[in-house]
């Protein structure tokens, strides 16, 4: 008999009138690994809350190892036997990984630390997954891919019966995820369970033993590893791939050089050379997640190349004159843009016209011309144009904001960092509108991400950096190779461990 | 051989070791200039007053490093110092044993830690404010234990406390530093070696994740209030010592001393960084300054600038040796 580790019974959460889960039912079993894909993000944070701590709730119950631990009537606001993997790390930066491990846990008796002892019992851990990571390393110099490994063996260390990951694929590179999943199999087998929470069913369906799709706080089907097909999922992501709005231009034959990079080294960097045309729309996907920073530091000019030079539009781009990136036409969009983006303090107006008064010569924006840009981007933005309260706002209003305000202002380029990451299927429909947006200004688009997935939407080309080196370059009539490479990465994993590249 | 290397790999390795191995290089040519200006500099008495006067700023170091590494700070270390100073004064004088005078100065002190622990990790008040509170406490009590004068002396009776803090010498070193060395071994060994040590690196560098891990943070961050009152009690003790009287001006600016030996030692203002042999280069650094600046006729106002012009610097250093480079650096040519 199997044995249930997590149950969802009819749970409902409202939070500020808005109901964020509704009549929302699961069972995980022992040694399961269940996907959760979210059409759209509704209640999925609210869902990740309640499973790993008994906060107050609705309607419904919760039962964790076979036990009621919260329902409506009594919540106790203890912590459950749960993990949770994401990209912000729970992980203490400073101390090395055994201290993170071993000492940072409930329950650690020893006063004094011997670090070798740590350390030997850890590699043993280590061992089991061929891992090369060395204990006594501090969390800070460890990379993305191996944070989350030892997040991972810190969970399973600490006890925890069941580990939410989610989002991973936006933030480790593809051969490292391979990786990751198959350590993920590795400890299912053992009695752990898993729920694998990611925005793309063809990533659940590599590795999940069952899949649950969830749209509005609500379970639309449990699919069984027999129904793991495209055929099964149509019906549900139909809206996502009509694609009317997306408008690929391919009128490029006359597109001429605007940024170059001619041997280009920095520490990531191993002379990297490449041309961007002008007004197309570039994805540059970094196999090891190294390079990303140091193209977005180096185009802020935070930082120089050790050598090589990059040029804009013919011109050396460290040239004294005009320090600023945006005066030299650089445009940037961060990951997560609305949150580190956006002031939300200042109304919806001021943060659109904040690039503008940088590029103005006077010392404030008249109201005529206010009137101007209401007029002019009214049409595209609505109504929230008018919004002094942004934080009352839909995800979707607030992508509008960041990719208008480029899109006002006018640079020559945008880079935009892992532009669909934490985004639901909606909302990456609507960041390739605004993408597409983009282009139809003339504005170069360079993308820099981790995965392909939705990026081949609105790509012209294709760059692919491994070991901080540019490996392969697509055309846009080479896609349908880039497709194939995709759906080898995403067969099923061997179960022998990749041996590491780390160390 | 081998062992030797990994031996030195692992020390330069520890973090926060980059930073003390570079401000004690800074250390060295400025003992050089000194020396040059005045040769005294390095007479063997001059080397023996300058380690005397290192030892209370290396002390009260020790204890702002302590809280500064949880991502606080203590600013009533200066006044805990006159406090501590004003009551054993006020207590010898009126007869008591050094040492009851000792114990109830030390009590008393490690309350003011005890309020500084509580009002910032349980009533979660803003550390600044809170020992901004305490550091007018403290003044006010030590203003008021001998109704607003300065103690008469302590007279002979205290002969053996004065000879133990500060006149007394031991295997030719004076006892001040030795307290100093004791202090820092002890307090040392706690930081980098228990599990104390640990939690109070952990929540400076990530206070979420410490409370998931299950780090009490209001013991822990009380602990390191408490290490930085009971140094702070060790300093006025050594200035009544030294004095062989209570002023109530005793500790005046000593919290800006030490987050100065604190901060060229290494020690991250924003938590979670930093490590007790930069204090000792820091504290070194501040003492060097002091002594040789003297030495050299600067005054007092001088002393003072260079003094903040180093802080800035080191905490510049900082920047430059986390990020590794300088932010505008000049494009090297292919």
């Amino acid at each position: 008999m199997k044995e249930e580790i997590l149950r969802l019974e009819n749970l409902t959460q409202v939070k500020d009138e808005v109901l964020l889960l509704d009549n929302f039912n699961l069972h995980i079993f022992k040694g399961e690994i269940m996907g959760l894909v979210c059409l759209n993000d509704h209640g999925r944070n609210s869902l990740m809350e309640i499973i790993c701590q008994n906060v107050p709730i609705h309607f419904g119950r919760v039962y964790f190892n076979d036990q009621l631990v919260n329902d409506y009537i009594h919540s106790s606001m203890s912590r459950n036997k749960v993990a949770l993997i994401e990209k912000q790390s729970k992980l203490v930066e400073d101390l090395t990984v055994v201290d993170n491990i071993f000492v940072l846990r409930r329950g650690f008796k020893k006063y004094l630390i011997n670090k070798k002892v740590l350390n030997s019992q850890f590699q043993i851990f280590a061992k089991e997954l061929e891992l090369s990571i060395d204990g006594k390393e501090y969390i800070c110099n460890l990379s993305p891919f191996e944070k989350i490994v030892v997040e991972l063996l810190q969970a399973i260390i600490h006890g925890v019966k069941l580990i939410l990951v989610k989002d991973i694929s936006n933030f480790i590179s593809a051969a490292d995820l391979k990786r990751f999943q198959s350590f993920i199999q590795y400890y299912s087998k053992q009695g752990y369970s898993f729920i694998y929470i990611c925005n793309h069913h063809e990533e659940a369906f590599q590795i999940c033993s069952r899949v649950s799709l969830m749209e509005n706080g609500k379970i639309l089907k449990v699919l069984n590893p027999n129904e793991f097909n495209d055929a099964m999922m149509a019906p549900y992501i139909a809206e996502f791939y009509n694609n009317n709005l997306i408008n690929n231009s391919e009128n490029n034959s006359k597109k001429q050089g605007i940024l170059s990079f001619e041997q280009v080294y920095t520490k990531n960097f191993r002379g990297i050379s490449f041309t961007v045309q002008k007004g197309e729309c570039s994805v540059i996907l970094d196999v090891n997640n190294t390079v990303l920073t140091d193209i977005m530091e180096l185009m802020s000019r935070e930082k120089q190349p050790d050598f090589g030079k990059i040029t804009l539009d013919g011109k050396d781009y460290y040239n004294r004159k005009n320090k600023s990136a945006l005066k030299k036409g650089i445009g940037f969009i961060n990951e997560q843009p609305t949150k580190s983006m956006i002031f939300y303090n200042s109304s919806y107006l001021d943060n659109l016209i904040f690039l503008v008064d940088q590029k103005i010569s006077h010392i404030r924006i008249s109201k005529k011309l206010k009137k101007s840009i209401i007029q002019e981007y009214e049409p595209y933005i609505g109504k929230d144009i008018y919004e002094t309260k942004l934080s009352s706002l839909s995800p979707f209003s607030l992508y509008n904001l960041v990719y208008y305000r480029l899109h006002l202002c006018n640079p020559k380029i945008v880079f935009c960092m892992q532009p669909f990451y934490n985004a639901d299927m909606y909302l990456r429909k609507h960041i390739l509108f605004l993408i597409n947006e983009l282009k139809q200004k003339g504005i170069t688009v360079i993308l820099l991400t981790v995965s392909l997935e939705d990026s081949l939407m609105v790509a012209d080309r294709v760059l692919i950096f491994e070991e901080g080196r540019l490996r392969k370059e697509y055309l846009k009539k080479e896609f349908s190779k880039l497709e194939q490479m995709k759906n080898q990465i995403n067969s099923p994993i061997n179960p022998k461990f990749i041996p590491l590249r780390y160390k | 051989m081998d062992n030797k290397d990994n031996f030195i790999k692992r020390i330069v390795k520890t973090r926060g070791m980059g930073q003390v191995i570079t401000v004690a290089f800074g250390l060295i040519p400025l003992c050089i200039v000194f020396g040059i200006l005045n040769p005294i500099f390095f007479s063997g008495q001059n080397i023996g007053n300058l380690l005397r006067q290192i030892a209370p700023i290396l002390i009260i170091g020790i204890g702002q490093s302590y809280v500064l590494i949880t991502g606080n700070i203590d600013l009533s270390i200066g006044s805990v110092v006159g406090m501590s100073c004003m009551i054993s004064a006020t207590l010898m004088t009126k007869g008591v044993n050094p040492l009851t005078a000792i114990i109830i100065t030390l009590i008393t002190c490690l309350t003011i830690g005890i309020i500084n622990g509580t009002l910032v990790s349980i009533c979660k008040l803003p550390p600044f404010i809170a020992t901004l509170g305490t550091m007018t406490i403290a003044r006010g009590i030590a203003q008021i234990v001998n109704n607003n004068y300065n103690t008469d002396s302590i007279g002979e009776g205290a002969r053996g406390f004065r000879d133990f803090f500060y006149y007394g010498k031991t295997i030719g070193l004076y006892n001040t530093v030795w307290i100093a060395i004791a202090i820092w071994v002890v307090f040392n060994f706690i930081l980098s070696k228990t599990r104390t040590g640990r939690h109070i690196y952990a929540i400076g560098s990530n206070i979420e994740a410490s409370k998931l891990s299950g780090v009490n943070i209001s013991a822990t961050t009380t602990k390191a209030y408490l290490v930085s009152s009971f140094c702070s009690c060790t300093v006025g003790l050594i200035i009544c010592a030294t004095s062989g009287m209570g002023t109530m001006d005793a500790g005046n600016s000593y919290e800006m001393y030490a987050v100065a030996a604190s901060v060229i030692g290494g020690v991250s203002t924003l938590g979670g960084q930093g490590i007790l042999l930069g204090t000792i280069i820091g504290a070194s650094i501040w003492g060097v300054l002091q002594n040789g600046l003297q030495f050299a006729g600067a005054p007092v106002a001088i002393r003072n600038i260079v003094i903040g012009i180093i802080v800035v610097v080191s905490v510049l250093l900082d920047v430059v040796i986390r990020t590794g480079t300088f932010r505008f650096r000049k494009l090297s040519k292919p």
